[in-house]
């Protein structure tokens, strides 16, 4: 493993899965910009965080490379705390101007996010001056139709958010409705290999420079993907039990089921996929993730295990 | 690395290792990310703002010495 060095203009909060890397790039001696929020339930640690780093600045800006609740839950908190505008990609924007609980993923995943309305876009191709340098975002569908990643040419750094970590990338949600996103996951795999980061940022995880590693693995896990959309499916089903598993620690079963019974993707999944009265596919799903050892499951109750 | 389902699932949420010999030295977050206002340490991992906040621009060295006081400071906690 190569040593990784951050350019000096940018700082990366790294936490756990729960809450998405934030991004703090100081714009000039007086401002600075947050790439992603976290999730809403750690947004007084992401606040403390941010002010923390700030040194004296003030946080202005708020860049969002998807609409996912791990990236955008302190949106709401920081714009009211810093007065900072909030730029989203465009593919959410009226979706968010309503807070259409249809469109937007929250319910759909059994997540949360505290309501905030966006100040400006930023469309893929478009530039945004960030840390004294030129981001451009670049359209990054696959795990979320409307992400956007952001490329540094001038530092060949690539904040990749969930389109590519060191180990693996974020689930192809668009799938699981039928929808296409092998396709245009490996297309964002392919572009990242022509633009040739030094240096990637990814949404979770530390930042890495063994970038060619990345998408080797990358490509051989959607090639493993894409061959078994079912797999796809379970594989989504667990990471959102784990995810909220995260959040709460701990759950009688019964309480899991009546908690993701509401949420859309896990009908969609069973429905599509399985079949089978919901708890039963509640409780496979949650016999995998304890076997892999991410949850544990006695007296009716499910607990997290950090590992 | 061979993509059996433990693997497949740390991929998908990859969890925190406590293998701290490999680089970078993982995080100790473990997602609770809520700091305790009397001890100034998070409740989750034990670590204080600015050792959370330095974490991604640290030293394996540094980051280390903090794993090492980790546990004790849950402890009395």
């Amino acid at each position: 493993m190569s040593e990784v060095l951050l350019p000096p203009t940018l700082r990366v909060f790294e936490r756990g899965w729960l809450s998405s890397n934030n991004v703090l790039l100081f714009d000039d001696r007086h401002s600075a910009t947050l790439v992603d929020t976290g999730y809403v339930s750690h947004g007084a640690q992401t606040l403390e965080l941010v002010r923390h780093a700030l040194g004296g600045r003030r946080l202005t800006r708020i860049v969002n490379t998807h609409l996912h609740s791990d990236h955008c839950g302190g949106n709401a908190l920081l714009k009211r705390e810093f007065g900072a505008s909030i730029v989203i990609p465009p593919g959410h924007a009226d979706a968010v101007r309503t807070w259409d609980d249809a469109a937007l993923t929250f319910a759909a995943t059994g997540q949360r996010c505290d309501r905030f309305m966006y100040d400006a876009l930023i469309s893929p191709g478009e530039t945004l001056r960030m840390g004294s340098r030129d981001w451009q975002a670049l359209s990054a569908p696959g795990h979320d139709p409307n992400s956007v990643v952001l490329w540094s040419a001038e530092d060949r750094v690539l904040i990749s958010a969930d389109a590519l970590w060191q180990h693996g990338f974020g689930a192809i949600f668009p799938e699981i409705e039928g929808d296409s996103g092998f396709a245009e996951q490996r297309a964002m795999l392919d572009l990242i290999v022509q633009l040739g980061p030094q240096l990637v940022i990814p949404g979770h995880g530390a930042p890495f420079v063994d970038v060619m590693d990345a998408l080797e693995r990358a490509n051989r896990r959607l090639d493993a993907l894409a061959a078994s959309p079912e797999r796809n499916a379970r594989q989504v089903a667990k990471v959102l039990i784990k995810f909220y598993l995260l959040e709460v620690r701990e759950i009688a079963f019964d309480a899991l089921v009546a908690h993701f019974q509401s949420a859309r993707y896990f009908r969609i999944i069973n429905e599509r996929y399985f079949r089978v009265p919901f708890a039963d596919f509640l409780r496979r799903s949650v016999a995998e993730l304890a076997a892999g050892g991410a949850v544990e499951l006695g007296d009716g109750v499910v607990r997290n295990r950090d590992d | 690395m061979p993509d059996t389902p433990e693997r497949e699932m740390a991929a998908g949420v990859p969890r925190p290792s406590v293998d701290l010999s490999v680089s970078p030295v993982p995080s100790p977050c473990v997602s609770v990310c809520r700091m305790n206002p009397d001890s100034g340490w998070c409740e989750g991992c034990g670590r204080t703002i600015d050792e959370i906040a330095q974490w991604s621009s640290m030293s394996d060295e540094a980051r280390r010495a903090i794993w090492a006081q980790l546990a004790g400071r849950l402890q009395h906690a």
